[in-house]
């Protein structure tokens, strides 16, 4: 599978998640990846980065992924950046809520640190 | 001469009169009568008319000489006489005609008589029992004719005579009548009637006494009322009955006691037993002609007394017997309402309350009167209202019903209540509705804080194992870098153990969630084979590392389950089975439609007497069965229901040595109950074991089966 360069945006309050999934995707397609630990500063960097695509945690504190999810939809810079949650609710029911709200995909907790990639591949149509 | 013809007439009179009266007869009264009568005067026709109560008459008898018209049994309804022409007769006149010519009467009468032929004539009022019973007519019809005085008083005196002999038969008539009419009641009544003589001796015996004591009256006129006929303790009682009515003692009467009821003997030796009615009939002087008795054979009715006496002494005892064994049953229940922990609630079928027992009150703090005659809905959360409304028609149906449901006490006071519905029918036929609610509030509330606790647990167990086991596998790939041999064993202990972690975690989440109910599942037709397919495919690759022979046979039929959770259980299964598999061991994952006739099941206790009547009706039942077959170690006897409780396993180091969670089987049973169907295994220690999933088939999607 052809693994063409991409910016990946993880916004993960949990820094070892961010470290986890940065090397995962780092070695797995050599993809370029930025952090943020909150909602907040994921906006933020979105809207300056434009990444490919952005790996959110549902779970933050403060502004929740939901929330962040809906903020970056509102905006006009960032609205159109595929968003991919990361749960721990392995639930079908619950992964149909999230796409029901636009979501471009859903990895539950724990990911497979060796083909993180390729899921994201996978599930945005890469 | 006139001596001698006054004396012939005389003696005609005698000869005539006793012709007359010699007869009670009453044809042959009138018959003599005219006949003589004509004779003795010469005359061409003489007639007896009888008058009726409307005063038309007829002539009722006639003597006339050849060549004259007859006029017997002509009406005469003649308006020309009046009604006085009746009464002149009825008070003795005499009509002495000569010459109808040249009599005074009218035109219409001269016209009747010329009818006749008439030319003379002569009538005399014939007056029995002081009424005018007719006329005897005389007529000469050959000429007119002077009528002599001795003719009319001969011809009056025969009248009387005639009047006299008229009313004797009348009586004589009239006696038979009434001895006939008597006859026949006796004859027809349905009692012997038996008339004794002033000696106590048979004179009269009826058919119908011949008929109930088989002795006809030959056999028994002249006998006593003795032993060949009443019964010898009872003939004290017949006797007494006589004396009674007569003053008159039988010779060896004795224990007077006034009872109208023997037994009797028949002809042919039969005891039966009479009813007798007696009556006695005195002479002037008071002297005993004759005793009437009426007999009635009671028999059957005595029968039938001493058998519903019978009968009502076994139902009192019954009765007595059943309300005691009611009144223990009563009691029982009584004390059972009372001191039950739960409340107990009795409704009619519209849902009102009609009893409660002294827990609802005690814990719901309602007062009765708020709680009997109100509805029980108004007890619940509008929420469960609803619920018991949608339920209701259902337990009306069924029998009985079980809820979860939401109770609003006195003070505002939400509790979730257990209740458990029962249709019960009183042997009157009555239904009212048995309620047992049972306040499951704590336990609810302990099970809310248990799933919330094993819910976050989990998922705050999620994040760091997502961390540490993504980590391990980056380090494992050696990519980042070579680790001494002792380094990479620890590397891969704890990347096997993080797995299991992963693993534990997961299967403890999905147990809760589908426990809790949280988890839907949503079934969905989907093919067995399919199913079968996904589950031998994730598996093949353990099998190949465990040098284990994975087999399949899908089997071609729709099923309505849900796919996800019908794979899981399935590859649940087949992992087990692979990692308690030898290598080279075979594991066989099969599928079968089985289908069974089922005798209909009556949950109603009443209508269990029916079912006898009624031809058994059955039912075809299929399940789709999944096996699971290996070639392992076998479970022991004892475990075999264990297994699928939580880290039940075998041998509890299994856990460590095969990677297993402890939770698969649960989660298997788990999921199976919620599809309706039952899991269960059957095993031989040493050879191996079969793993059985049984899923109810409803009949269309068998068909779709069979069709395909």
């Amino acid at each position: 599978m052809a693994m063409a360069e991409k910016h990946i945006l993880i916004i993960d309050d949990e820094q070892a998640i961010q470290a986890v999934a940065s090397l995962s995707l780092k070695m797995e397609a050599n993809w370029h990846v930025i952090t943020a630990s909150s909602g907040a500063q994921g906006i933020q960097l979105a809207e300056q980065n434009h990444p490919h695509a952005i790996l959110l945690d549902v779970m933050m504190p403060i502004m929740d992924g939901i929330g962040t999810f809906k903020k970056l939809q509102q905006n006009p810079q960032t609205f159109s950046i595929p968003v991919i949650l990361l749960t721990a609710k392995a639930q079908a029911a619950d992964q149909e809520e999230f796409y029901n709200l636009g979501v471009a995909g859903v990895i539950t907790k724990p990911f497979n640190s060796l083909t993180l990639a390729s899921q994201i591949i996978q599930l945005l149509g890469w | 001469m006139n001596l001698e013809k006054h004396n012939q007439r005389m003696q005609l009179l005698a000869d005539v009169t006793y012709k007359i009266r010699q007869s009670l007869d009453l044809h042959e009264i009138l018959q003599t009568t005219v006949t003589e009568v004509r004779q003795l005067l010469d005359a061409d026709r003489v007639v007896m008319f009888q008058i009726h109560a409307d005063g038309a008459g007829t002539v009722v008898q006639e003597a006339v000489l050849p060549g004259w018209s007859e006029s017997i049994h002509q009406n005469i309804v003649d308006t020309c006489f009046g009604p006085s022409f009746l009464e002149s007769y009825r008070q003795g006149r005499v009509s002495v005609i000569n010459d109808i010519e040249k009599a005074p009467i009218t035109p219409c009468h001269a016209e009747l008589l010329r009818k006749f032929e008439v030319k003379a004539n002569l009538v005399i009022p014939i007056v029995s029992q002081d009424k005018l019973w007719g006329l005897l007519i005389a007529h000469q019809c050959s000429t007119p004719r002077e009528w002599q005085v001795f003719e009319v008083d001969l011809l009056k005196q025969l009248a009387d005579q005639a009047g006299i002999a008229l009313a004797q038969a009348k009586l004589l008539s009239d006696l038979n009548q009434a001895h006939q009419q008597l006859r026949f009641h006796v004859e027809n009544s349905p009692l012997a009637v038996i008339e004794w003589n002033h000696a106590c001796q048979i004179q009269r015996w009826s058919a119908q006494a011949e008929r109930i004591f088989g002795w006809s009256a030959g056999d028994v006129l002249g006998r006593g009322p003795d032993h060949w006929f009443i019964h010898t303790d009872d003939l004290h009682l017949f006797r007494e009955q006589v004396l009674n009515l007569t003053g008159h003692p039988f010779p060896s009467h004795a224990n007077p006691k006034g009872d109208q009821l023997t037994r009797n003997y028949t002809k042919s030796g039969k005891l039966i037993d009479c009813e007798w009615y007696s009556s006695a009939l005195f002479d002037k002087e008071g002297n005993l002609v004759s005793i009437l008795s009426m007999a009635q054979d009671v028999s059957a009715r005595q029968q039938a007394e001493v058998a519903l006496q019978q009968l009502n002494h076994e139902l009192e005892q019954r009765v007595e017997q059943r309300t005691a064994a009611l009144q223990e049953s009563e009691q029982r229940f009584r004390s059972l309402f009372e001191a039950a922990p739960d409340c107990i609630y009795v409704l009619d079928t519209q849902s009102i309350i009609k009893h409660v027992n002294p827990v609802v009150i005690e814990r719901a703090g309602y007062s009765k009167s708020e709680l009997v005659d109100h509805p029980i809905v108004k007890l619940f959360t509008a929420k469960s209202q609803v619920l018991y409304q949608q339920q209701f028609t259902e337990l009306l149906a069924q029998g009985n019903h079980r809820q979860e449901l939401e109770f609003v006490g006195r003070n505002g006071k939400i509790l979730t209540v257990d209740c458990s519905f029962q249709v019960v029918k009183d042997p009157l036929g009555r239904t009212s509705i048995l309620v047992v609610q049972r306040d499951i509030s704590d336990r609810k509330a302990l099970e809310r804080i248990k799933d919330e606790f094993i819910s976050v647990v989990s998922h705050e167990l999620r994040t760091p194992l997502t961390s540490i086991h993504g980590s391990i596998k980056l380090l494992a790939t050696g990519q980042l870098g070579d680790l001494s041999e002792d380094g990479q064993q620890m590397l891969d202990i704890a990347d096997q153990n993080t797995d299991r972690l992963v693993r534990l975690v997961s299967d403890v989440l999905d147990l809760q969630r589908i426990e809790s109910g949280q988890a839907k599942i949503g079934k969905q037709l989907c093919d067995a084979a399919d199913l079968m397919s996904h589950a031998t495919a994730a598996m093949g690759s353990m099998a190949y590392h465990h040098k284990v022979t994975l087999k399949s046979t899908p089997l071609l039929t729709m099923l309505w389950a849900n796919p996800d959770y019908m794979v899981q259980t399935l590859t649940n299964l087949l992992s087990n089975a692979i990692k308690f598999s030898k290598p080279g061991g075979t594991v066989e994952l099969s599928a079968e439609l089985r289908i069974e006739e089922r005798r209909l099941q009556d949950s109603s206790e009443q209508e269990e007497h029916l079912q006898k009547t009624i031809v058994q009706q059955t039912v075809k039942h299929t399940e789709l069965w999944f096996q699971v077959l290996d070639q392992g170690q076998g479970i022991p006897a004892d475990k075999l229901e264990s297994v699928f409780e939580r880290f039940q396993q075998v041998d509890a180091s299994d856990a460590r040595e095969k990677g297993g969670t402890g939770l698969g089987l649960a989660i298997c049973r788990k999921i199976v109950e919620q599809h309706g169907g039952k899991i269960w295994v059957e095993s031989v220690l040493g050879k191996g074991s079969c793993f059985f999933v049984a899923l109810p088939m409803s009949c269309w999607l068998v068909d779709r089966a069979d069709a395909s």
